[in-house]
């Protein structure tokens, strides 16, 4: 099916109707197949919704609920909450946005997408179609798919059932049925004592003679869903922001078995991700049960990225950790921030610096055996990833030299995705701990000798390091002569005089 | 401390060399069973008491000093599988004792060094001075033991650290072989940094070093830049007895060298006579 011209080269339009005519079902049984088990949706007392198990035990919409009961003990029900449809509708509005911008939500369970534009990028009518329909089904709802040349006659076709059809209004909607018209009863009514009972019938008569019947509200509609009269629509504008959640039937007392719906929720989020080409580092999760406060817990990514498994892992590591949650009914996903997909993160493996050549010249270096054992920088952000998700975010972090010739403020901590290295001048002479201690400890003093374990013997030294006169009152200059101290039993120990009080201090260790 | 023969997961493939007298005996045997016997001989899997030598790989991480390559199984530290390094407190030298092999691992591969809750805060210019491109490593601080097993053993199986260096605290056995298996599957240097106590502890590691504090107080001067060690374990050979290393480090130099000094001083204070490589050089004379 190709999208075809009208002559003057402009497009015409191939609208896409998608009818969820069992949306409050789809959204009672989305934390699992209840493929097996009869669940109704019920409304005033009466079915309103029932799957198929439940059809299948004679149970029907419009029963009432004692009906139900006697028919089986063993059906579910659950209340048809319309807050939760509208919500769902909304988002699902959101989830087509990726397969084109003119989507537009029809009544209380209808979207409209206009998909002329999208037809070459998805490979043609069929193959758009049965995306969407995969889509759908992943995320646990069915739907009635029909295309026509209009909006409304998309939207009747959809609800008549009709998926065949040529793209021309006129043509495709005759054999529908005057019920599936949105229009009011008394209307429909009307035409059916009119003995008109299909839209062939109906379009055959004059429209004058259907005007001087009928008030100008149903003219018009006639006329749209015709394509006599321009139909224009409110398309709905992407959000900035994904949030989605999953309620359960029943309480979920293991945290295991959340599995399922979460990889529901990354699924949406990926495909969220994808039709805006944006990655995410950041996203939260909500628990939440009626009777108990909701907990929140958050993952965090190395370096932006959109790729499903990866967030599943991290999300299921962090739910090992959660050990206070007893009950479960409603899980919540959201995401606030995004980056732009596809741009190079600033992280730490700007550089693939190749290492053949070095190693042609390192004895005992076998390339071969050592370009096998070079990871991609996925292999890396894994690991990092898998490093913040369990610990947090500040537990892991990379380390630079600082400008600075103060030892405590000569290096400085780096978080995972900069990249903001000073190296300094080599300095030979001067020797450095490779462990620092936090502060420095004060030490005993012997006959003048610092001592810890024992007199310690100052092998190296003494290095001058004045400090800053702009960081200290002016009153307390701050002066210090580092020496390398040997320790009884031979451990090497970096000190300090503080000359101005003429304490002794151990700042560092040779190890 | 006996070697052990269960060298798991090891190349089957071998340098060819053998000894000669190895090879005259072989040739008294008939054909068949002489190349038998040479396929069987190429078994990692079997040692052999006449030395070190006939096992190594050649694989091994130079360690930065050529004693101490010569003692070890590949030449160097083990490129993967676990290397416990046995001391009694920190400062006896157990960072400068790796530091070359470090250097080295960070500038020729494009994996993390990784530190494992490092009991001090590991100090960014002396590590650049010894030579480690400290973009390449990663310091991670868990709070609790099982959290620091846990990054441990991920690091080790990742395969996108080149060594992972840790302080483990106390590790029973069946965590030790776990650490060891890991290690192998992400083919990295392990490095346990363990008190000497856990000395009689069996341990599936590779390579099982002990660094001693050198005690009293004697001539303290003369060897402050040495390292007393032990290998108390390793492929294919007997624990040796201590014996003493000389580290390269700057430490041994009891005053700067002045004259060193004062050349890089005046090359980093006049940027303007940079260009002038010669007169560096006479430079330096002339002060001296």
């Amino acid at each position: 099916m190709s999208c075809s011209n009208n002559g003057t080269g402009k497009r015409s339009p191939v609208w896409l109707c998608l009818h969820f005519h069992q949306l409050a079902l789809n959204i009672a049984c989305r934390d699992e197949q209840h493929l097996n088990q009869p669940l109704v949706v019920t409304e005033k007392q009466r079915v309103y919704q029932c799957n198929f198990a439940a059809t299948n035990l004679g149970i029907k919409p419009g029963h009432s609920m004692d009906t139900a009961f006697t028919l089986s003990e063993r059906v579910t029900t659950t209340e048809r909450n319309q807050d939760r449809e509208t919500a769902a509708l909304k988002h699902l509005a959101q989830w087509a946005y990726q397969f084109t911008s003119n989507v537009a939500i029809k009544g209380s369970n209808c979207l409209i997408l206009e998909v002329a534009g999208s037809l070459t990028l998805f490979g043609g009518l069929s193959k758009l179609r049965s995306k969407i329909q995969l889509g759908l089904e992943e995320q646990g709802y069915c739907t009635d798919m029909a295309a026509s040349s209009t909006p409304q006659a998309a939207i009747l076709l959809a609800i008549a059932g009709l998926m065949d059809s040529s793209l021309n209004a006129k043509a495709d909607i005759g054999p529908a049925p005057v019920e599936c018209l949105q229009t009011s009863n008394k209307v429909v009514l009307g035409l059916q004592q009119m003995g008109i009972h299909n839209l062939h019938q109906l379009l055959a008569l004059p429209i004058s003679g259907l005007a001087r019947r009928f008030d100008t509200y149903f003219i018009d509609y006639l006329q749209r869903l015709t394509g006599d009269k321009p139909d224009p629509q409110t398309f709905i504008s992407p959000v900035a922001n994904f949030y989605h959640d999953v309620t359960f039937l029943h309480d979920v007392t293991n945290l295991a078995s959340l599995t399922f719906p979460i990889n529901r929720l990354l699924g949406e989020l990926t495909s969220f991700l994808s039709g805006r080409q944006l990655w995410a580092n950041h996203m939260t999760w909500h628990i939440s049960h009626r009777s108990h406060s909701r907990q929140s817990f958050s993952v965090y990514l190395a370096a932006p990225a959109n790729d499903n498994k990866m967030f599943l892992t991290l999300t299921q590591l962090k739910l090992d950790q959660i050990k206070s949650v007893k009950e479960v009914d409603n899980i919540a996903l959201s995401v606030n921030r995004f980056f732009p997909a596809g741009q190079e993160s600033a992280d730490l493996f700007g550089d693939n610096r190749s290492s053949g050549a070095q190693h042609s010249v390192q004895r005992g270096v076998q390339p071969e055996a050592q370009r096998g054992v070079q990871p991609n920088s996925d292999q890396q952000n894994q690991l990092l990833n898998m490093l913040t998700a369990r610990l947090g975010p500040g537990k892991c972090f990379g380390l630079s030299e600082a400008n600075d010739h103060r030892p405590e403020k000569a290096w400085k901590k780096i978080r995972l995705h900069e990249k903001d290295y000073w190296v300094s001048p080599k300095q030979e002479g001067l020797p450095r701990p490779s462990f620092l201690l936090p502060t420095p400890k004060a030490l005993n003093v012997v006959d003048n000798t610092p001592c810890l374990g024992g007199k310690l013997a100052l092998v190296k030294g003494p290095e001058r390091i004045d400090f800053g006169w702009w960081d200290q009152p002016i009153d307390k200059p701050l002066t210090r002569d580092y020496y390398v101290a040997r320790q009884r039993d031979g451990g090497l120990l970096w000190v300090f005089k503080h000359l101005d009080a003429g304490r002794w201090y151990l700042h560092g260790i040779f190890s | 401390m006996a070697p052990t023969l269960s060298y798991k997961n090891l190349a089957s493939k071998h340098p060819d060399n053998r000894s000669s007298d190895n090879r005259s005996s072989d040739n008294k045997l008939p054909g068949n069973k002489q190349d038998a016997l040479a396929a069987l001989m190429k078994n990692r899997h079997i040692w052999r008491a006449s030395g070190l030598r006939e096992h190594t790989s050649g694989n091994g991480i130079p360690t930065g000093y050529k004693s101490l390559d010569t003692l070890l199984t590949d030449d160097g530290w083990p490129n993967q599988g676990l290397t416990e390094v046995l001391h009694d407190q920190p400062g006896v030298g157990e960072l400068r004792l790796l530091a070359p092999a470090l250097a080295r691992l960070s500038q020729t591969q494009n994996r993390w060094l990784l530190w494992i809750a490092p009991p001090y805060i590991p100090y960014a210019p002396a590590l650049s001075n010894a030579g480690i491109d400290l973009s390449r490593l990663l310091i991670v601080n868990p709070d609790h033991q099982a959290d620091r097993l846990w990054v441990l053993e991920k690091a080790l199986a990742s395969n996108s650290c080149s060594a992972v260096m840790a302080w483990p605290g106390q590790l029973n056995h069946k965590q030790l072989r776990r650490l060891q298996i890991a290690s192998k599957t992400g083919h990295c240097l392990g490095i346990l940094y363990r008190h000497s106590r856990e000395i009689d502890q069996p341990s599936p590691a590779e390579l099982r070093l002990r660094l001693f504090s050198k005690a009293g107080t004697s001539s303290a001067l003369s060897d402050r830049s040495q390292l007393n060690l032990q290998i108390l374990k390793r492929k294919g050979g007997w624990a040796t007895d201590v014996f003493q290393l000389e580290l390269n480090d700057k430490l041994n130099q009891s005053t700067p060298d002045f004259s060193e000094l004062q050349v890089q001083q005046w090359h980093q204070g006049k940027p303007d006579l940079i260009y002038m490589d010669q007169p560096i050089e006479g430079a330096g004379h002339v002060l001296q």
